[in-house]
């Protein structure tokens, strides 16, 4: 990290020519001649001892040099301090200055960077407080397409890598903002929570100013709770403002953005915690905890309802949850089975059911485990008969069903259900035992139709 | 006007390219190849020595020969990562007077951003060689991941190099830079896989209309193929251990021999189903001289892997996250890094997304193609393309309790600037000191540490009335600059700086001095 402003003596104002000096007038190396150059009423000291060609040091020899001559005078950061004076400007001639007496006040000619550019700078500058869709140029109810192609169109015009390494003045900093701003635009307009927010108070402001006043009035009320703690604490001089009770309502214009930008922190901050809550989330399901891992997923799905992938996530973690214990389950089960111990297999085979309902394979063994053990009847008849709609075509889920149906005393269910199994695989011979069983009558059916 | 290249440091290798004729060109080194190794080494008769030169001594000078030293640059020598390469490198790392870590070959001492800059030096001179002009101008870049401190490490191993660096870009974004150049302009989301040697990233971009923006990146600083490579050096020395009863940990030769034969053998099972591992005489004892002599089969080097493998792929779902995505919505995936020419790699991310990836890139020369490439769009008129990267990692300060307040987000398009006006809790409070902090973290001690600054000239008067302004600045580099001013006054306040792990401005033109000495021995 490097710091700006004051590092240890050097000072760090703007410099510029002082007032009634003559540049062509002093006796400068070359080098002294490129630094004086570059000294345009705009470029910090920092800026100056970073530009190249010259050592820092030299730089600062130089500066405190003509500091000390009265050649230049420093203001410091905004330059509210000393009264500006005229900037150098390079000698031109009448034709010149005639044009340039025609532009506006800020345009400078001497600068690497077309009038005409200049001028858009100026101009997109001060519709900065425009409602956001303006500033991108698109109409309120744009999509998100055109969105994207203001915005990949303003910033291949105004990004400040356009001027990359040319001497561009004051205008460096405008590009900044101005580019700040189409960022935020886009964004915001891009997020249907925030643009909902922005298409409310525009049409709002639209008919009842008051009403924005609210809008922004509990937006900042929302967001001063939420400075960081500490021995700083954040006041920005707008939110007082805005506390003011007998203040009267500013035009909306004015507001606008500064609600949204303390709208945009709430957004950005449930993001957060929703981001949290997901990698949280990916981090239990990782290490196996499966159920702790759908938690938090719906959690972050709450705070964070636009995201795609939290949904999509939360599908296949919950899946995931579902089916290990499932499988948790069925090795219970199954290690309770060689244990002899039936009760406790039956109640995890149908816990793992309620996981996996759709199981046919489990169905069959949870309703065979049921009927061979003489338990609920009329759960395995359930289950047999989920299997068998699951999956039709398999011969022993029928031969199953028909086998609850005969212990429950349905003879004719159990023909059914037996006869369906021997036509699916004459060769079921269990099937075949048990219609045998069943009675004469049931052999005649083989093969015929119900 | 001298050209630009674009360099791509790498952790195992280096890659220089440069816009020739409005087409992207990688350059070759006298010795044909296309990558240079990004290893130095002083030998015995203090001779320097860069490039292939190093690797082809590295084992019979263990000691002295310094590979990776990228996982090193930036961090503090207190660091996990600065412990591990502690652990594992036949080199010597020592504790520097910024607390960043050094590297003592005989009794010479370096900086990390003197070993890189030596890299660097390298690359210019394999470039100015080709281009028969001397080149004082590049793009260099980093691992999306790399904090401040890396970034400005790395932009001083330029300087040190006699280089002026126009940008440091994301590995991962140059990768893309080079798959859109000369494309159509169509609408197109594009993920970058891109497995180093020692990094991981992954950044997702939508691009068109000539412009690339970047969605979302995310990493993971302790993953790369060099990790491949140590599970299979462990695998031998088990191997070799459970054979002959020799642990060979201890032995920095056979260590660098087993290093060098497991990376050969990693990079064989790419191509082929089993190759066979042979170095004989790598130990001996009382009853002789122990050969190592093992056939490795692409399946057991998979069994190694495969949970670095799927670490990858959930460091791919964080970041579709972060940008709102599902596998489905993109549109293309590039693979970059040489260790995505691994089958296995390729596998699961085309399993993960259910489609294969693009295979139309070099992923050894990717980078730095795409390095020339956004040079030569910095300096065009034109400007045919225009990239909007984003902030790997978010910024903040530390507040009381040791929590980490964030002032801008990581993912926030770049450049930004946030201004944040504080106050002072006590009356007559003068001076306050802040903290600034970079990583994820809500716990402060948790994050990298950029540096801390004392704000004092501050106006004496009642606790909560003073209004000084701190700006933080993160620029297209990523680098982060920090100012701030009194409200009231416009008055710019004195800070004072302890910035962790980077090197003085003093430092770094000491090097520079130091370094022109050798300038000689390079040109050889």
């Amino acid at each position: 990290m490097r710091l700006q402003g004051n590092t240890a003596a050097t000072n760090d104002g703007i410099p510029r020519i002082g007032p009634g000096v003559d540049p062509t007038r002093l006796e400068l190396t070359p080098a002294e001649g490129y630094l004086l150059s570059r000294i345009d009423g705009a470029t910090s000291w920092t800026h100056l001892r970073a530009i190249g060609g010259i050592a820092p040091n030299e730089v600062d020899r130089c500066l405190e040099r003509w500091v000390a001559e009265g050649v230049l005078v420093l203001a410091t950061g905004n330059g509210r301090i000393t009264p500006a004076p005229p900037p150098a400007a390079p000698p031109m001639n009448e034709r010149d200055a005639a044009a340039v007496a025609a532009l506006p006040r800020d345009v400078d000619p001497s600068l690497d960077i077309p009038v005409e550019v200049q001028q858009r700078i100026f101009e997109f500058e001060a519709k900065l407080e425009s409602p956001y869709h303006e500033i991108l140029g698109v109409a309120a109810d744009a999509d998100r397409k055109a969105l994207r192609k203001a915005y990949f169109a303003l910033s291949k015009e105004l990004h400040p890598d356009r001027f990359f390494r040319r001497n561009v003045g004051p205008c460096g900093k405008r590009l900044e903002r101005i580019f700040g701003k189409i960022v935020e635009a886009y964004e915001l307009l891009s997020d249907p929570m925030a643009r909902a927010e922005i298409e409310r108070s525009l049409a709002a402001a639209g008919g009842h100013a008051p009403a924005a006043t609210n809008v922004a009035q509990q937006a900042a009320s929302t967001a001063a709770p939420e400075s960081p703690p500490g021995s700083f604490t954040e006041a920005t001089a707008d939110v007082r403002t805005e506390a003011e009770p007998s203040r009267p309502a500013a035009p909306p214009r004015n507001r606008r953005p500064h609600v949204f930008s303390l709208h945009s922190r709430l957004v950005r901050d449930r993001r957060a915690r929703a981001k949290r809550l997901f990698e949280a989330a990916m981090a239990s399901f990782a290490a196996g905890r499966w159920l702790e891992a759908a938690g938090g997923v719906r959690l972050a799905i709450a705070f964070d309802p636009w995201n795609a992938i939290y949904k999509e996530q939360f599908a296949d973690v919950q899946r995931k949850a579902h089916e290990e214990r499932a499988k948790q389950l069925v090795r219970e089960a199954e290690s309770a089975l060689e244990l002899r111990d039936f009760t406790t297999a039956l109640r995890a085979f149908g816990e793992a059911l309620e996981y996996r309902p759709f199981d046919a394979e489990l169905l069959h063994r949870a309703a065979r485990l049921a009927w061979v053990t003489g338990g609920d009847l009329h759960q395995a008849k359930e289950w047999a008969m989920a299997a068998v709609e699951l999956d039709g075509a398999n011969a022993g889920h029928h031969r199953l069903l028909g086998q609850v149906y005969k212990a429950a005393g349905l003879e004719a269910n159990a023909r059914r259900e037996l006869e369906a199994a021997v036509a699916i695989d004459p060769k079921d011979e269990e099937a075949r035992a048990e219609l045998r069983a069943l009675g004469g009558r049931a052999l005649r059916w083989l093969g015929g139709k119900r | 006007m001298s050209r630009v290249i674009g360099i791509d440091l790498g952790t195992t290798n280096s890659c220089v390219a440069v816009v020739d004729n409005g087409q992207p060109v990688v350059i070759s080194n006298t010795g044909g190849y296309k990558t240079t190794p990004s290893m130095f080494a002083l030998a015995d008769d203090g001779k320097r020595l860069v490039g292939h030169l190093a690797k082809r001594q590295a084992i019979t000078n263990a000691r002295n020969t310094v590979y990776a030293s990228k996982r090193l640059i930036g961090r503090r020598f207190d660091s996990e990562e600065v412990g591990h390469a502690r652990e594992l490198s036949p080199y010597e790392i020592i504790e520097g007077p910024n607390q960043d870590p050094r590297i003592k070959l005989s009794e010479k001492v370096f900086t990390c951003p003197e070993i890189a800059g030596i890299i660097l030096r390298e690359m210019k001179r394999v470039a100015q060689e080709h281009l028969g002009e001397p080149v004082r101008e590049a793009v260099i870049t980093v691992p999306a991941h790399f904090n401040d401190a890396q970034r400005q490490c790395t932009k001083d191993a330029g300087k040190i190099a006699g280089l002026e660096v126009l940008r440091i870009i994301n590995e991962p974004t140059a990768a893309a830079l080079a798959y859109g150049f000369g494309r159509k302009p169509s609408d197109e989301t594009v993920l970058v896989y891109d497995l180093g040697g020692g990094t991981f990233d992954v950044s997702i971009l939508e691009m068109g209309d000539g412009v690339l923006e970047v969605l979302a990146t995310a990493g993971d600083t302790f993953l790369g193929g060099e990790d491949f490579d140590r599970r299979v050096v462990n695998q031998l020395l088990e191997h070799f251990e459970a054979g002959e009863g020799i642990d060979l940990r201890s032995e920095p030769m056979a260590l660098q021999r087993l290093k060098d034969a497991a990376e050969k053998a990693k990079c064989d099972l790419s191509q082929s189903l089993q190759t066979e591992v042979n170095l004989p005489f790598i130990a001996s004892d009382a009853n002789g001289p122990r050969h190592l002599s093992v056939v490795l089969a692409r399946e057991k080097l998979e069994e190694l892997v495969g949970d670095i493998v799927d670490r990858t792929i959930e460091t791919v779902k964080l970041c579709l996250s972060d940008a709102g995505l599902t596998p489905q919505q993109v549109d293309q995936v590039i693979l970059v890094g040489g260790q995505t020419r691994m089958p296995l790699v390729q596998e699961r991310v085309a399993e993960f997304f259910g489609k294969r990836p693009h295979k139309g890139v070099n992923p050894d020369e990717v980078v730095a193609i795409g390095a020339a490439i956004q040079a030569e769009a910095l300096l065009s008129d034109e400007q045919k393309l225009l990239l909007l990267d984003v902030t790997p990692l978010s910024l903040g300060i530390a507040t009381y309790g040791g929590h980490f307040a964030k002032l801008i987000e990581r993912n926030t398009t770049l450049p930004v600037r946030r201004a944040h006006v504080f106050t002072t809790t006590r009356d007559n409070q003068t001076a306050v000191k802040i903290r600034v902090l970079q990583g994820e973290s809500d716990v402060a001690e948790e994050n990298d540490l950029l540096g801390e600054f004392i704000l004092s000239g501050v106006r004496e008067a009642r606790k909560g009335e003073p209004e000084v302004e701190v700006s933080f600045d993160i620029d297209t580099n990523g680098i982060v600059s920090v100012s701030a001013r009194d409200l009231a006054t416009g008055r710019e306040q004195s800070i004072t700086v302890n910035a962790t792990g980077t090197l003085s401005d003093d430092e770094i033109q000491k090097i520079i001095d130091d370094n022109e000495l050798y300038e000689v021995q390079f040109k050889e």
